[in-house]
């Protein structure tokens, strides 16, 4: 069969692909190994009663302009937002990140009085930032090596926005983009359960520690979300992350799109250094002149494609190119809301992000236990409990757990993950959640451990990297994935790249998949369709 | 008479800069709290903080005449990697003691990064263009930045785009695998700074060293005959010879402040000396904060230099011998080449975990060389050891230090503890209290991204100006840093001279 | 884990009660609240015109609790808040106040405040943004301490013709020879009472300041006094019609705190606002003062002035253009003046608009029974304040 472009993969990034190119006219395919859409974006029923959004879990990053062009609120998508968040501390003592700035103004306050000053400064540096960076997401990034008009004009525009910055902020910004996540805290910030619980932002997902350098970077990544259009706040999506992947599949469906899920890639058809088509695993053939892959770059070209088709220099760079999963998670169905030692009563910090931390250096010495092969002993936990806001996801007075893990080794030093092992790291994560809720380990009823090798094998991200690749900076912008191959088109003609393993990388964000539909439909002499404002 | 221009401390740098005034025609006073010049290069308290120093920048030495003035280099120092196996001996591009495979693969990213740092040496020796608010000149030496790194080719552009703020692991981990070779360069990559071999921006610390032409080999160390003492000789000759004075046992205590022009200066016990131009060979923090003093700059300005990073790093550590050892698979020629005792990236790595959390390293990675007399002398730089350090710097933890030293060496150098009769410590804390150098940090400041080029020291500060007219950096806090270049004392006198003619 | 103790309760949400709060409530009948630093502080109360004139004829009350309060103490005080300010604060003698505005490293305004000088080592600052981090930095290096005191003190502005009278029939003996930018100690009912004789609405005024756990003796005490001088409690709304007419400027109002914007561009310097008065720059260094030595030398790029318009609708919100057709400003604070009887308007205007005698218009919005019109209004740039009364300054004081 026949079509005018297929998607490999229906996680978000491919979906959202898929959606613009439906919208533009193509006839298009998604094909999908799994036999449910959402890739890492998923809401799964794992026991009965209960939804897991057993991967991704929070979204803050999904780009409010593909949001409104793919129509995703009209096929069924709700983003709700969070409230507040807290840390808590092995002296039984709280910090509440409060949303509401008059009482997160208190709230530092009653820690130290500085630091309610210090944590304006702070958040202004980093809000600076985000107004910097943030246009650029949704742009292709310039090849600076290229002396092409457009690459040439991009890399103007983009020293513009930086020299309008004046002298003082650009350096700023240089700092921002190279600095420690440690560092740039201690600048502004003295209590360390305060710096604690910012500081987690700086390494979610990464094979970096608070104290190494581009973390303050990495901060900035999650930061960037928009609920609602105010910066840095983050959400559900009601019905778990599947929704939004489910309103892009209907969305794309709607727009004429068709979607096969249950078989995978086999290889893709090149001739004469053309894509032609995809031969799935169940022997499955379509063809195509136009394939987009959104698996993450190492399973497109090293698993995928005749090394013969590739470029000598293209095939290193994407060996080169840096995985390292990071993270794990543990979804938890829990028989009621557990409790916490150190809350107050009627704490409404619970319904946001908790944390287990005295200070950075617990996160930097989790860090030291992954560099050398070990889960950490006292891990970086993002805990959260949905049900209290979305009734969705369990029966009620049920809850809902996901405890995302940071950090947890793809390769253990001591050999391959087994279930011993995974008992034993899940082991240690409920001992830390229960070193500050008595009740929580008793309220059980359900759980799924996911170590960086499961996720590689269920959703396919290579070494359970989260981001589909590092995100350091020889891995962004015109560096990501490979240096000269960062606007979406592979060595092969017709062959295309829309995963977070391109610019502006990873997060549910929608971004490369948008950026990645750009550049195809210009190929072809088209435009994107963004919607009323664009 | 009052002389021109007064320079504070007699460094390498500090000397370079007078003896260019000098040539210029300026009567200038290099004051120096040691009763003897030379800085971190020179002898204090039975040691000296900077053994092995690369080579004095060509230009530099070429324009001033130093050979004139007696100096001269001997061949480049090898580096000679002890691990567990053999000496892995490592000359520039050349290396002996690897397998083939490795020495090719070696060679091939030497070829590579010297091309690259090649590009970032031609920075070395101007003064960096102001990021915005600057003239036609900055936007044209902007320009030739970005043109020199596009002149590379397009390959070597990209290549230098991915790795320059990237980590010397995966770099030598890609190209070559980790053991000694690999520990030697990583070794060249963080020692004096405050990052292990996995931390991003180390590529860049590499870059920079080998961007360095001293020894007329990219990023080698090179000894003066004769030692630092004849390098320091030779630069007070070369000031002296253009009428320049240099007054020792002279301490510093206060940069006077005009009407915010800089006056003079004052000395411990009084003294006033006065002169319309001052440069600084001290370190940013000690020149703003301690001498100009506070109040005489803006608060941003004392918050930049408060905040900078310059937690030192290198405790160095010289025993003194009752012989000189034998060492397995080296002449006695090679026991004063440079010896690194690094066997690995991840033991750099682990000594740097322990120094990040203000604590000792149980295995420090070490840079060292024996010095030939009587009795004959180990040097040794021992990283990473914090300035700071958590449990203070007491007996105990230097005992701790020294032992924790000497066991790395034995097993690289069995039988050398037995031939030990005293030991000379100079932790990053004495480093500070004894040349007033904050963090006891080599480089006077953090060599990263966020600290180079025109933000070294800081951003709006980098032309070598400081807030104060006539008062100028011209220590390795400035652009372009540390080692043993004289780049930044000689562009801080370029730039003392360029505003002293547009002045006029 | 340790045992558990008490956890700490959840700071509260929401408004924040000053000292006084319980007496503005009760007299606050259009419970019209604004947030003031997280303090709920009366808007209106009744009706804004009334507690407006109430201000230009009788005494009203304020509550200026929410302030932000620095004591700032120790053997270099002086120093350090010279460092600070553009004035000459060895000027001010103690038991005086002055009006500062403080510059960053740009030259640009970090803000304005009132500085009380309270000994020869201790000053505080009155500030609308918070300023510890500012002063911390400022401090830095200095033998004084700087803290954060503004829950310490509880704060009244007593303002107008009869508020010298008042105080007098309080008992305040020798307020009659307060001099403007008097401070003074007072005891009232055995409870420790601070005057300066300072304001915020080019009028006779006083503010008091007091324990907060004194403020409701006070208060009432106030009240009972000036019940016969017509004693009124106002809100926001009225000050700030007083406040524009008095030609004082508001952060965040007039212009944007060096410190606080986030779009490049934003920040704006003392001879931008037409405040070069505040600047002494042949004192000792302070912050800003080398890039303000050189802007005073430049030409501004624009300029906050003072606009007087024809027709009779405050032109809030509005652009201003050159010839009707050249955008060349707008408007930051309006108001139809009451007491001048004229209109009157601060604008930012770009510089080559900005001097007197140009051909200035003001757009404005009109709404008239749901239809929106739009009128161009000349516009005049004339000299700030809009008001001042003589009784300002009189000493003593007349008692109306």
């Amino acid at each position: 069969m026949t079509y005018d472009a297929i998607i490999v993969g229906a996680g978000h990034n491919g979906l959202t692909t898929a959606c613009f190119l439906a919208r533009a006219g193509l006839k298009t395919l998604v094909i999908e190994k799994n036999d449910y859409v959402g890739g890492a974006a998923v809401s799964r029923e794992l026991t009965p009663g209960w939804t897991y959004s057993n991967c991704s879990y929070v979204c803050s990053l999904l780009r409010p302009e593909i949001i409104r062009a793919l129509e995703l609120p009209k096929f069924g998508l709700q983003v709700i937002p969070y409230e507040s968040g807290a840390t808590f501390n092995s002296k039984g003592e709280y910090f509440n990140y409060a949303s509401d700035h008059d009482a997160l103004r208190r709230e530092l306050i009653r820690h130290n009085p500085r630091d309610a000053d210090g944590y304006e400064r702070y958040s202004r540096a980093v809000m600076k930032q985000c107004r910097f960076i943030k246009p650029l997401l949704l742009r292709t990034a310039p090849d600076p090596a290229s002396f092409r008009p457009r690459d040439i004009s991009e890399l103007l525009h983009i020293g513009k926005r930086f020299h309008d910055l004046g002298e003082r902020d650009m350096a700023e910004t240089v700092r921002f983009w190279t600095m420690s996540i440690a560092e740039f805290l201690d600048q502004y910030l003295e209590t360390d359960i305060l710096k604690a619980h910012l500081a987690g932002s700086g390494i979610i997902g990464t094979g970096l520690g608070p104290c190494s350098p581009g973390t303050a970077y990495v901060l900035l990544h999650h930061y960037m979300g928009e609920v609602d259009g105010s910066i840095g706040a983050w959400g559900f999506a009601r019905g778990g992350m599947g929704a939004i992947t489910r309103a892009m599949a209907d969305s794309f469906r709607a727009s004429g799109g068709e979607i096969r899920a249950g078989s995978g890639l086999d290889r893709f058809l090149v001739a004469n250094g053309r894509v032609t088509g995809v031969v799935l695993e169940n022997g499955d053939e379509f063809r195509a002149k136009t394939v987009v892959s959104g698996m993450d770059v190492r399973r497109t070209f090293i698993d995928h494609t005749d090394e013969a088709d590739l470029p000598e220099d293209f095939v290193r760079g994407v060996t080169r190119y840096r995985f390292r999963g990071s993270s794990g998670k543990l979804n938890i169905a829990l028989d009621g809301m557990p409790t916490f030692n150190a809350a107050p009563k009627g704490a409404r910090f619970l319904r946001g992000d908790l944390h287990f931390l005295d200070d950075m250096e617990e996160i930097e010495r989790a860090y030291d236990d992954w560099k050398e092969g070990r889960w950490s002993s006292s891990p970086y936990v993002d805990f959260l409990i949905p049900t209290q806001i979305d009734p969705t996801m369990a029966p009620p007075g049920k809850h809902y757990a996901t405890i995302f893990v940071q950090y947890a080794p793809y390769t253990l030093a001591d050999g391959p993950w087994d279930d011993a092992k995974r008992a034993a790291f899940a082991k240690t994560v409920i001992d830390k959640v229960s070193r500050h809720s008595a009740d929580f380990e008793g309220l059980i009823v359900h759980k799924e451990v996911r170590t960086p090798a499961d996720i590689e094998r269920e959703v396919g991200l290579t070494e359970g990297n989260i981001f589909q690749g590092e995100l350091t900076f020889d891995q962004l912008l015109f560096n990501r994935p490979v240096p000269g191959y960062a606007q979406y088109r592979s060595p092969i003609r017709g062959l295309y790249m829309c995963g977070s393993s391109t610019h502006p990388g990873g997060g549910v964000m929608g971004a490369p998949g948008a950026n990645a539909a750009r550049e195809v439909l210009s190929d072809l002499g088209r435009r994107i369709d963004m919607g009323a404002a664009a | 008479m009052s002389p021109d221009a007064i320079v504070i401390g007699a460094g390498h740098n500090g000397l370079v800069a007078a003896a260019r005034l000098g040539q210029a025609g300026r009567k200038v006073l290099v004051l120096e709290a040691e009763d003897r010049p030379g800085g971190l290069l020179g002898e204090a308290g039975g040691l000296r903080v900077a053994a092995m120093p690369a080579g004095l920048n060509p230009e530099i030495s070429r324009t001033l005449a130093l050979h004139r003035h007696g100096l001269r280099y001997g061949k480049p120092m090898t580096t000679i990697a002890l691990g567990a196996g053999a000496p892995v001996r490592i000359d520039g591009g050349r290396v002996a003691g690897v397998d083939a495979a490795t020495a090719a693969a070696h060679a091939a990213l030497h070829r590579r990064l010297a091309r690259q740092a090649g590009a970032l040496g031609r920075m070395l020796l101007k003064t960096p263009p102001r990021l915005r608010d600057g003239g036609i000149a900055d936007l044209i030496a902007l320009g030739r930045m970005g043109l020199s790194v596009r002149m590379l080719g397009k390959a070597d552009m990209r290549d230098l785009l991915r790795i320059v703020l990237s980590n010397v692991w995966d770099l030598l981990n890609d190209e070559m695998g980790d053991g000694p070779l690999a520990g030697a360069l990583a070794m060249d990559a963080t020692l004096g700074g405050a990052m292990g071999p996995r931390s991003p921006g180390t590529v860049l610390a590499l870059l920079y060293r080998m961007a360095g032409q001293g020894a007329g080999a990219p990023g080698q160390r090179a000894m003066p005959q004769g030692g630092p003492e004849a390098l320091i000789g030779a630069l007070v000759k070369a000031v002296e010879a253009s009428g320049g004075a240099v007054r020792t046992g002279a301490l510093v205590e206060r940069i006077l402040l005009g009407d915010d022009r800089v006056e003079g200066v004052r000395l411990a016990g009084g003294e006033e000396l006065r002169a319309p131009l001052v440069l600084s060979n001290a370190h940013p923090r000690r020149t703003l904060v301690d001498l100009l003093g506070v109040a005489g700059i803006d608060a941003e300005d004392a918050r930049r230099a408060r905040v900078m990073a310059t937690e030192g790093m290198v405790a160095r550590l010289d025993f003194t011998l009752s012989a000189l050892p034998e060492v397995a698979g080296l002449t006695s020629a090679d026991l004063g080449e440079r010896l690194v005792v690094a066997p690995d990236m991840q033991v750099i790595e682990t000594a740097f975990n322990a120094a990040k959390y203000r604590e000792l390293p149980a295995r420090p990675a070490l840079e060292c060389t024996f010095v030939p007399g009587e009795p004959p002398r180990l040097s040794v730089s021992a990283q990473f050891v914090p300035c700071t350090l958590k449990a203070g710097w007491t007996k105990a933890s230097r005992d701790r230090l020294a032992a924790s030293v000497l066991a790395v060496l034995e097993e690289a150098m069995p039988g050398i503890g037995a031939r030990v009769t005293g030991t000379e410590i100079a932790t990053p804390a004495d480093i500070e209290a004894r040349f007033g150098l904050p963090g006891g940090h080599w480089h006077h400041g953090e060599f990263r991204v966020d600290q180079m080029l025109m933000l070294r020291p800081f951003g709006g500060a980098a032309q070598y100006r400081m807030p104060v007219a006539g008062l100028y950096l011209c220590g390795a806090g400035a652009h372009p840093g540390g080692d043993i270049s004289g780049a930044p004392g000689w562009n801080a006198a370029g730039q003392a001279l360029k505003d002293g003619r547009a002045a006029k | 884990m340790s045992a558990v103790k008490t956890a700490h309760p959840p700071v509260p949400m929401g408004l924040q009660p000053t000292p006084f709060h319980d007496r503005i409530a009760a007299a606050n009948h259009q419970r019209g609240w604004m947030n003031w630093m997280g303090f709920a502080s009366a808007s209106v109360l009744d009706t804004v015109e009334f507690e407006y004139f109430a201000i230009r004829n009788q005494a009203t009350v304020f509550d200026i609790s929410p302030m932000m309060k620095y004591r700032i103490a120790g053997p270099e005080a002086e120093a350090v808040m010279n460092r600070l300010v553009t004035r000459d604060i060895r000027k001010l003698k103690p038991g005086r106040v002055a009006y500062v505005i403080w510059c960053d490293e740009a030259g640009n305004v970090v803000d304005d405040g009132t500085v009380f000088r309270l000994s020869d080592t201790e000053f505080r600052l009155c500030c609308q943004e918070p300023q510890l981090a500012w002063l911390d930095d400022i401090a830095w290096g200095f033998d004084v301490t700087v803290e954060d005191v503004s829950q310490g003190v509880a704060g009244l502005a007593l303002q107008g013709p009869t508020s010298f009278a008042v105080l007098k029939d309080m008992g305040l003996v020798g307020v009659e020879t307060m001099k403007p930018f008097d401070i003074r100690e007072f005891k009232v009912k055995a409870k420790a009472l601070t005057v300066s004789r300072t304001g915020f609405t080019g009028d006779l005024g006083y503010e008091l300041w007091m324990a907060p756990e004194d403020a409701l003796t006070v208060w009432d005490y106030l009240m009972e006094a000036g019940h016969l001088r017509g004693i009124r409690v106002i809100g926001y709304e009225a000050l700030d019609m007083a406040r524009i007419e008095a030609g004082f400027l508001l952060p965040r109002v007039d212009f944007v705190s060096s410190q606080t914007h986030l779009r490049p561009g934003r920040a704006r310097n003392p001879y931008e606002l037409g405040l070069d008065w505040l600047v002494t720059l042949d004192k000792p260094h302070f912050n800003g003062r080398r890039a303000l030595r050189r802007l005073a030398l430049e030409k501004p790029k624009r300029k906050l002035v003072a606009l007087e318009i024809d027709r009779d609708k405050a032109a809030h919100h509005a652009l201003v253009y050159h010839r009707q057709k050249k955008e060349a400003g707008f408007v930051t604070s309006a108001l139809w003046s009451p007491t001048a009887k004229r209109n009157i308007a601060y604008a930012w205007i770009d510089a080559p608009y900005a001097d007197a005698g140009d051909d200035l218009w003001v757009e404005i919005y009109l709404q008239r029974e749901l239809i929106w019109q739009r009128r161009m209004a000349r516009a005049r740039i004339v000299e700030r304040p809009f008001f001042r009364n003589p009784r300002r300054t009189a000493t003593p004081p007349a008692d109306f």
